[in-house]
C-alpha cells in the first residue's frame, strides 16, 4: 500500500500550476538585471597584490574602541557577510558598536600559485593587522575568522598572540577527522601533491563541484523547486539570485596553500595535534590564551559542529565560550533568525572584553 | 515584463501561455471525462494506449510510452521519453534557452533541470493514479525504475567507450558536471578506447593526416607528431604512457559511474522503505511536492551513507588521481614541443615564479628587520643623549662667520674635494684655501652636515691641507 492518494485531476492541476509558475518565474528571472553584491558602504584602507583591506562605514560611532577584523575563506567571496540590507552580518556587527574591517583576498591567478599559508597568514594577514593597529594606535585587535578563514585566524592567534585581543571563530573546522566529515572522508585517497603539481591553482569550479556534491539532491534540485513559489516576487527573486551568484562565485585557490591546507589539516589533522608548521612557527593552539568565542551551526553539512566544538579541548584560553545556531553553514549569515541573534551576540561578547 | 528591452520575453510568454493553456485544458478534459475518481480503469488514461515500455530500456514509467519521443534515452529519475508534462517544460525551454545566457542563463538551466524531473515524477504519478489498481501501478513504476537503473549499470560495465546514456536524475547531474569539468582540464578524454589500447601497445600514430579518425583522435595525432623530427624513443614512451593513463582514467570513471548507479538504486530502495513506514504509520502524501520532498530526503540519506563508505573514498580518489595523471602527461608532452620550438615552458615559468615568491618573502622579512633595527638604533641613541652631548659642549662654539674673501681658487687641489664638492663649497661662500684654513672644528662639523660630506672635512683634514697649500 502506498500512502499517496491523489486523483488524476489533482495531480494535473498541481502539475499545471507548477509549470506555469516555473515559466513565469524564469521569465522574471531573466529580467532581474544586475545583481549588486555587498550593500554596506566601505572604504579601501590598504592594498597589496590582489588583496584589499576594507573598513565599513557606520552611521554611528563605534562604541567598541578595539577594531574587529573579519577574515574570510579563500574559497569564497566575502559579500556573503554583507548580502542585503536586512541580511548582513557586517551591518549587524556595526549596529552592535564594532568598528569593522574585512580582508578581501581577491581572485588568485596562475602567478599566485606559490602563495603559501605562511604568505597568507604571516604575510598578508599580519600586515593587515599592523595597518589597522597603526591606524588606531593600538597593539591588539579583535579577530573574527569564518570557515577556512577561521582556521587561518586560529593559526594567526597562536603565532601572534600579542596582536589579538579577542578571537571569534565562525563555522571553523578544528578537528578534521570527526566521523561525519564528508569532505575529509573524500580527500583521504586523493594524491594532493600530484593534483597541485599538475594543476597549479585549484580551479574554483572543482571546489564548487565538491561542495555541491555534499548534498546534491537538495543543492542541485530541491532548492530550485522551493524557489519557484517565490519567483513572482521580484525582490525575493533578486535575493535568491544574490545567493546563487555567491555560491557559484568561487575563486581558484593558490596551489601551495591548497597543498598544505588539505594535507596538513584534512589528511593529517595536524591542527589538533599541534604539528602544523607555518613559516618559522609551529602552530600550538595552547598558545591561544585570549578570550575565544566559537560560533557554529548545528546543521552544518560542510563543517560538522563536532569539528568546531573540538576547539574547546585544544585551545589554551580560559575564557572560552560556545555559541551554537540551529541552522546550516550558510544560514548562519543569511537567515533572518541568524541575523537577529548572531551579530548582536558577538558584539555583546566583544564589548564585555 | 513591460519594458521595451524585454519585449521578446513578453511575446514569448504570451505565446507560450496560450499554447500551454490549450494543452492543459485538453488534459483536464481527459481527466474529467475519465471520471476523476481515478479507479475507472486504465482505458480512461490517455497514456494507456502508448504501448509497451519494454521497448525502451530507459522507460521507467510504464504508463506512458510516447512513440514520438525525441530523446530515446530520457534524462531523469522519474520519467522517460514519453513525457506529456515535462515535454511542455522542454518546449518552453527550447524557446527560452537562446535568451538565457551568462550567470542568469546557468541559473535558469538549473531551474529547467529541476522542473523537468519534477514534471516527470508528476507523469509517473498521473499514470499510476489512472490505473485500476493504483498501488500495484506504483509498485510497477518503481520496479521499472529499478530495472532501468540495473540495466544502466550493466551497460556501463560492459561498454568500453563512453557512449553510455546519462544516468537519470541528480546522480546524472553530478556525473555530467564532473565530465564537463574533466573535459576542461584535459581534452582527448572522449577518444576511442580501442584506439588508446592500440597506442598503449606501441602502435603509434603515423603522420599528421590520419584519414578515418574521429575528431578527438585526429587532434591527438596532431598534438603528438612533431613535424620533421619523428618519434624519439623517449617520446614514444611518453605517448604510450599517456595512452595507458587515458585508459586508466576511463576505468576509474567507469567505476565511479557504477558507484553512482548503485547509489541511485539505494536511493530508490530508501524511498520505498519510507513509503512503507509512512503507510504503516497511517501518514498520507497529498501533493506532488510532498512526494518530491520525501523523495529527495530519502535519496539524500542513501547518498550520504554511500559517500561516507570506504568504497566511495577509493573510487573518488582514483577518479581525481587518474585524471591528474593524464593531465600531467599532456603537460609533459606539450613541454617537449615547446622546448623544440624554443618557447618557454610552464615548468620554467614555475621555477621563476617560485624563486620570485621566495625572494618577495625574503624581502618582506628583511624590510621588517631593517625597520626593527632602525627603531632599536634610534632608541639607543635617545637613551644616551647626556653621554653624547658633554663632549660636544666641551668644544669651542662654532665661528659666526669666516673671513669675507672673493678670491677664487681651485679647491679640488685638496684631497677629498671633487668638482661637485667644490661647487657645493662655492655655494656656501667658501671659495679659497684661506677661508678653509680659517675654520675651527665646530664650524667644520656644521659645514660637514650642511654639505652632507659624511665627516670627510675632518677625516681628510681639509683645514690642515689648506694651511699646507697656503704654505
Amino acid at each position: 500500500m502506498i500512502p499517496f492518494q491523489m486523483r488524476p485531476d489533482e495531480i494535473l492541476s498541481e502539475a499545471r500550476g507548477f509549470n506555469e509558475k516555473l515559466a513565469k518565474g524564469v521569465g522574471n528571472l531573466m529580467e532581474v538585471g544586475e545583481i549588486p553584491t555587498g550593500i554596506t558602504p566601505k572604504e579601501v584602507v590598504y592594498k597589496e597584490d590582489k588583496l584589499v583591506l576594507y573598513r565599513y562605514k557606520s552611521e554611528q560611532e563605534a562604541t567598541n574602541k578595539t577594531p574587529l577584523l573579519i577574515v574570510y575563506a579563500l574559497v569564497n567571496r566575502p559579500y556573503m557577510a554583507d548580502l542585503q540590507e536586512n541580511r548582513s552580518t557586517i551591518r549587524g556587527l556595526l549596529d552592535a558598536g564594532q568598528d569593522v574591517y574585512l580582508i578581501d583576498w581577491g581572485y588568485p591567478d596562475a602567478a599566485d600559485r606559490y602563495l603559501t599559508m605562511d604568505d597568507y597568514i604571516n604575510g598578508y594577514l599580519d600586515r593587515c593587522v599592523d595597518v589597522i593597529c597603526a591606524r588606531h594606535g593600538i597593539d591588539k585587535l579583535n579577530l573574527l575568522g569564518i570557515c577556512q578563514g577561521g582556521a587561518f585566524s586560529l593559526c594567526y592567534a597562536s603565532m601572534h598572540p600579542e596582536k589579538v585581543r579577542n578571537l571569534v571563530t565562525m563555522v571553523t573546522p578544528v578537528d578534521f577527522k570527526t566521523p561525519d566529515n564528508m569532505l575529509s572522508h573524500w580527500v583521504q585517497n586523493v594524491d594532493i601533491d600530484l593534483l597541485v603539481d599538475t594543476q597549479g591553482n585549484i580551479p574554483g569550479e572543482m571546489l564548487n563541484w565538491t561542495f555541491l556534491n555534499l548534498k546534491p539532491y537538495q543543492l542541485m534540485a530541491q532548492k530550485y523547486l522551493g524557489v519557484v513559489d517565490l519567483m513572482d516576487d521580484p525582490k525575493a527573486l533578486k535575493n535568491f539570485m544574490r545567493m546563487e551568484k555567491w555560491i557559484f562565485d568561487s575563486p581558484d585557490q593558490a596551489g601551495e596553500t591548497f597543498r598544505q591546507f588539505i594535507k596538513d589539516f584534512f589528511q593529517q589533522n595536524k591542527l589538533m595535534k599541534g604539528e602544523v608548521q607555518i613559516g618559522e612557527y609551529t602552530v600550538d593552539l595552547r598558545k591561544v590564551k585570549m578570550p575565544v568565542l566559537n560560533v557554529f551551526a548545528e546543521q552544518d553539512h560542510l563543517v560538522p559542529p563536532d569539528a568546531s566544538r573540538a576547539l574547546k579541548k585544544v585551545v589554551g584560553s580560559k575564557d572560552y565560550t560556545e555559541l551554537s545556531f540551529p541552522g546550516g553553514h550558510i544560514g548562519i549569515y543569511v537567515s533572518g533568525k541568524a541575523q537577529k541573534t548572531i551579530p548582536p551576540a558577538i558584539g555583546d561578547w566583544l564589548n564585555k572584553r | 515584463m513591460s519594458t521595451n528591452a524585454n519585449s521578446w520575453n513578453e511575446t514569448l510568454m504570451n505565446d507560450w501561455a496560450a499554447t500551454q493553456r490549450k494543452y492543459w485544458d485538453t488534459w483536464s478534459d481527459f481527466a474529467r471525462k475519465s471520471g476523476v475518481g481515478g479507479a475507472q480503469g486504465s482505458a480512461a488514461n490517455p497514456f494507456g494506449a502508448f504501448g509497451s515500455f519494454a521497448a525502451n530500456p530507459f522507460a521507467q514509467n510504464p504508463f506512458m510510452q510516447n512513440p514520438f519521443a525525441q530523446n530515446p534515452m530520457g534524462g531523469n529519475p522519474f520519467g522517460t521519453a514519453a513525457n506529456p508534462f515535462s515535454g511542455m517544460v522542454d518546449q518552453w525551454w527550447s524557446s527560452m534557452k537562446p535568451q538565457a545566457q551568462g550567470d542568469i542563463g546557468s541559473v535558469a538551466q538549473r531551474f529547467y533541470d529541476m522542473g523537468k524531473s519534477f514534471m516527470s515524477m508528476a507523469e509517473g504519478m498521473f499514470g499510476a493514479s489512472g490505473q485500476e489498481q493504483p498501488d500495484a501501478a506504483m509498485q510497477m513504476w518503481m520496479s521499472s525504475m529499478q530495472a532501468a537503473l540495473q540495466q544502466w549499470i550493466a551497460q556501463v560495465q560492459n561498454n568500453m567507450d563512453l557512449a553510455t546514456p546519462d544516468l537519470p536524475g541528480v546522480s546524472g547531474t553530478t556525473l555530467n558536471t564532473w565530465a564537463q569539468l574533466a573535459d576542461t582540464l584535459a581534452p582527448w578524454l572522449n577518444m576511442s578506447q580501442d584506439y588508446l589500447k592500440d597506442i598503449a601497445a606501441g602502435h603509434l600514430p603515423g603522420g599528421i593526416e590520419m584519414p578515418g579518425l574521429g575528431a578527438a583522435q585526429e587532434q591527438f595525432c596532431r598534438a603528438l607528431s612533431v613535424p620533421g623530427l619523428g618519434y624519439t624513443r623517449e617520446q614514444q614512451e611518453h605517448i604510450q604512457q599517456l595512452a595507458r593513463h587515458l585508459l586508466n582514467y576511463h576505468e576509474a570513471f567507469r567505476a565511479y559511474k557504477i558507484a553512482f548507479g548503485k547509489t541511485a538504486l539505494a536511493s530508490l530502495e530508501s524511498v520505498q522503505k519510507r513509503l512503507q513506514v509512512m503507510h504503516e504509520a497511517g501518514q498520507k502524501i497529498e501533493s506532488l511536492r510532498a512526494l518530491y520532498d520525501m523523495w529527495v530526503d530519502a535519496s539524500e540519506e542513501a547518498y550520504g551513507e554511500f559517500v561516507m563508505s570506504d568504497e566511495y573514498q577509493v573510487v573518488y580518489g582514483d577518479l581525481v588521481n587518474s585524471l591528474m595523471r593524464v593531465r600531467k602527461d599532456m603537460n609533459d608532452l606539450a613541454e617537449q614541443h615547446y622546448q623544440l620550438m624554443n618557447i618557454p615552458t610552464r615548468s620554467e615559468i614555475d621555477t621563476v615564479q617560485r624563486r620570485q615568491q621566495e625572494q618577495r618573502r625574503e624581502n618582506r622579512h628583511l624590510r621588517r628587520e631593517i625597520t626593527e633595527l632602525r627603531a632599536q638604533v634610534e632608541q639607543l641613541a635617545r637613551a644616551r643623549p647626556e653621554a653624547a652631548r658633554p663632549k660636544q659642549q666641551a668644544k669651542a662654539p662654532a665661528q659666526d662667520r669666516l673671513p669675507i674673501d672673493d678670491v677664487e681658487e681651485d679647491l679640488t687641489a685638496i684631497k677629498g674635494i671633487g668638482p661637485k664638492m667644490a661647487e657645493k663649497l662655492y655655494g656656501q661662500g667658501i671659495r679659497n684655501f684661506a677661508q678653509l684654513a680659517a675654520m675651527n672644528t665646530k664650524f667644520a662639523e656644521q659645514l660637514d652636515e650642511a654639505l652632507k660630506a659624511q665627516g670627510r672635512i675632518l677625516r681628510d683634514d681639509w683645514i690642515g691641507q689648506a694651511k699646507k697649500l697656503l704654505g
